[in-house]
């Protein structure tokens, strides 16, 4: 065989290989609006896999056994879910790709990542002693509002002329891990009518808003549907601790592309 | 993130629970909880079957074009020796360079430690899970097998040692690095294989393998294990014999496009006979320093070509490659729908040692792997007329296993470098977890945008077809050399193509499942 007939040979292999190509090849449907409902339970969601089309819009449909927020990765989509109501989210799927849909029983991975957003840390002035900060959330009296009290040691709002250094600040409040507010009273009163589960987290900072790392956190429940929480009101002081069951993996939103 | 999994989770399950659930008892791979946050989309059934397709058409043309060429087999492949430019030169044979290059190495792998022992223990906060597991163990291999033995210029170790050596002979002003001790030449690569397997295991089953103490502990005995074999069994013959990471990276190597060669055969005589080839001693690292500039080459070569030069193989090297093969199809199999399902159904017995499970199915793929490799290397002797070649049959062929491994390797983890890869931007400014920010890069947030599904998928199936083709085209040429008879070499390649279609056809099958990872 010449040099030639071997070029011959390889263009029909890649022609054939190209023509192979565009034959298995599927042709997708125009991009449409196409609505699921999802059931999630503690352990997974029905169903467990939602498939789209690149450039779909997706409009899910979410039904809850628990309160919780459910997380789906990808789309950076965080909705809190619940027994009594759907919750509806329409998302625009231009990313492709397997996305976990994760359900956040407590947001662990949320505080953390916070935690690393703060670009300054606030110090202790010399000699001052350790602040120490504790926090209660309760229903107001009024509905649909919660009353967030904290109690403070070692740290002024505002800088006394005492002899004794002291640390000052304020206090940031994080509902659910969302930076909420910054207060300096011992007692505020905060609408939070959403049923079903909410960390309250009251974190001590500087003139600056540079936190000083000394935290308190607590959860309140609104109440009637979350039945397997007993207690409104859980304290949790060790933030260092990680829960081994803090996200639940449900399943999966799947983007396929359009034509690949 | 790592390993909330347990199995009291399975035990208490009623029987009827559902994949999806199971995916979230099961532990993963290292490298899956560890840092995955990334889920492959799946290859579509219809790109498995064009990819699949591609292979059987390519392999045939591969033994048509063979057939048709009347060259005789004995040629050494084409190089272009890079010392021809003497500046080059300068650069490549400075020692001072590779001095410094493993210096960096020592200063890491103490920071892996200290990480590992002093750090956060969350994995995804510390250096050295990160380092360990993505940079250098993924990425480092497919810069070894794209470049060159990159590992053997930044290896810690070396340095280490050389470092003590130097130590020594200034306290007792001996210059003598010769040891008396000798490892058995029959052993062959066995040190080498034994942990190699350890590692294998710690890799894909051992659930504490993303730990950074683990990695901090097991870091510090394997480099005892190596400084402290070298001081007493000699450098050379303990880097190319007992540490499994130096004999890996070498295989790999072959695949790459940088080779050091001595073409004066003269020097080649000293050193062990395993990298001697008829055309001068190929990445022989011991000869290449004993001998003079002339005599050296640095050569760029055709990526796989390393592949074709016929060496003596020596006992273990045959299991080592399988093993390489064996070990990242299964990681990739571990997380299909197929293993978990029949996880299910022997649940009862194994349901307190998950471990034991995964151990007897490494074992098993390796003997899937392993006896389908010989069962097709007999056929193929058989056809070949009963070769007289004085090697064995099978371990000729051995090294064209390489480029299906490395091209499945990748494949498999070039998802997981790019975009878990990423944290190592954010942890070299603050390797401990404690909150410093050295660099100013401690926020850094992985971006995987740019990732789209089908890129990923062509990727992958591309890089599998590639590996494919060049191990035919190498089974081949390696036929021709032995036999010197075209006819006889074709009749004996058929065997060996099935063969590689298979383990092709294999892992295009399990990059097209329904995977969670």
């Amino acid at each position: 065989m010449k040099l030639s007939s071997i070029t011959i040979v390889a263009v029909v292999i890649i022609l054939m290989l190209v023509g192979l190509f565009f034959a298995f090849r599927p042709t997708t449907d125009a991009p449409q609006t196409k609505t699921t409902a999802v059931k999630i339970t503690e352990t997974g969601m029905t169903p467990n896999n939602i498939s789209y089309n690149e450039g779909d819009t997706a409009l899910l449909k979410f039904t809850s056994s628990t309160d919780a927020i459910i997380h789906i990765h990808g789309y950076n989509v965080e909705l809190p879910v619940s027994a009594e109501k759907t919750s509806e989210i329409e998302l625009q799927l231009t990313r492709t790709g397997r996305f976990e849909i994760e359900l956040h029983h407590n947001d662990e991975e949320h505080e953390h990542k916070h935690d690393h957003d703060h670009t300054c840390q606030a110090e202790i002035p010399v000699g001052a002693p350790q602040p120490q900060i504790e926090v209660k959330a309760e229903e107001a009296e009024e509905t649909g509002k919660i009353l967030i009290s904290v109690e403070l040691r070692d740290f002024e709002f505002t800088p006394q002329n005492g002899k004794n250094p002291v640390t000052t600040g304020h206090w940031h409040l994080f509902l659910d891990d969302v930076a909420t507010g910054m207060f300096t009273d011992t007692e505020i009163v905060i609408p939070l009518d959403q049923p079903g589960k909410h960390r309250i987290k009251a974190s001590l900072a500087d003139t600056n808003h540079c936190e000083y790392g000394i935290e308190d956190e607590t959860t309140i429940l609104i109440p009637g549907h979350a039945p397997h929480d007993t207690s409104t009101t859980t304290n949790k002081h060790d933030n260092t601790e990680h829960g081994s069951s803090a996200t639940t993996h449900l399943g999966f939103l799947d983007v396929q592309p359009r034509n690949p | 993130m790592f390993n909330r999994v347990t199995l009291r989770g399975i035990k208490n399950a009623s029987f009827g629970i559902p994949i999806a659930l199971l995916l979230t008892l099961f532990p993963s791979t290292v490298l899956a909880h560890g840092f995955g946050e990334r889920y492959a989309l799946p290859v579509p059934l219809w790109l498995y079957l064009y990819g699949a397709s591609v292979a059987v058409i390519l392999s045939f043309a591969i033994a048509a074009l063979f057939f048709s060429r009347n060259e005789s087999g004995s040629r050494d492949y084409p190089r272009y020796n890079l010392l021809r430019h003497v500046w080059l030169g300068h650069i490549l044979l400075n020692t001072k360079i590779s001095r410094l290059l493993r210096s960096i190495s020592i200063f890491i792998l103490i920071l892996i430690i200290a990480a590992g022992l002093f750090g956060s223990q969350r994995v995804a906060d510390n250096f050295a899970p990160a380092f360990v597991w993505i940079i250098w163990w993924v990425g480092l291999g497919m810069l070894v097998i794209s470049i060159g033995n990159i590992w053997h210029l930044v290896n810690p170790w070396i340095g280490i040692h050389d470092g003590m050596i130097w130590l020594i002979s200034r306290v007792t002003g001996e210059q003598n690095e010769k040891t008396e001790r000798a490892l058995p030449v029959t052993f062959g690569v066995l040190p080498a294989l034994s942990v190699f397997i350890v590692f294998v295991w710690i890799e894909l089953i051992y659930e504490g393998s993303p730990v950074p103490r683990q990695i901090a502990l097991l870091t510090t005995a394997y480099s005892m294990y190596t400084v402290g074999g070298m001081l007493l069994f000699g450098k050379n013959v303990w880097l190319d014999r007992a540490d499994a990471f130096s004999v890996y990276f070498k295989i790999l190597s072959r695949l790459s496009i940088i080779e050091f060669r001595i073409n004066e055969m003269s020097y080649c005589l000293e050193c062990s006979n395993e990298c001697q080839t008829k055309n001068g001693c190929i990445d022989c690292y011991e000869c290449f320093s004993n001998c003079d500039d002339f005599s050296k080459e640095i050569n760029l070569r055709l990526p796989a070509s390393g592949l074709t030069a016929i060496q003596t193989v020596q006992p273990g090297e045959l299991l080592f490659v399988l093993l390489m093969l064996a070990s990242v199809s299964f990681d990739g199999f571990l997380i299909t729908p197929l293993w978990m399902e029949f996880y299910v159904g022997q649940r009862d017995i194994f349901v307190e040692n998950f471990m034991v499970f995964q151990t007897l199915g490494l074992a098993g793929a390796l003997a899937l792997f392993g006896g389908l490799f010989f069962f097709f290397m007999k056929i193929s002797r058989f056809l070949s007329g009963h070769s007289p070649y004085n090697n064995s049959w099978a371990s000729a062929f051995i090294y064209t296993l390489v480029p299906i491994a490395a091209a499945y390797n990748i494949a498999h983890y070039f998802t997981f470098i790019l975009v878990p890869g990423q944290r190592i931007i954010s942890l070299i400014s603050d390797p401990f977890g404690f909150g410093l920010n050295l660099f100013g890069t401690a926020s850094y947030q992985i971006n995987d945008s740019f990732l789209q599904a089908s890129i990923v998928w062509y990727t992958q199936v591309f890089m599998i077809i590639i590996g494919h083709v060049l191990a035919v085209i190498i089974a081949h040429v390696v036929a021709v050399q032995i036999l010197g008879d075209r006819r006889r070499a074709m009749l004996s390649q058929f065997p060996i193509l099935v063969l590689m279609v298979i383990y092709t056809i294999s892992s295009l099958w399990i990059i097209a499942q329904d995977t969670t990872v």
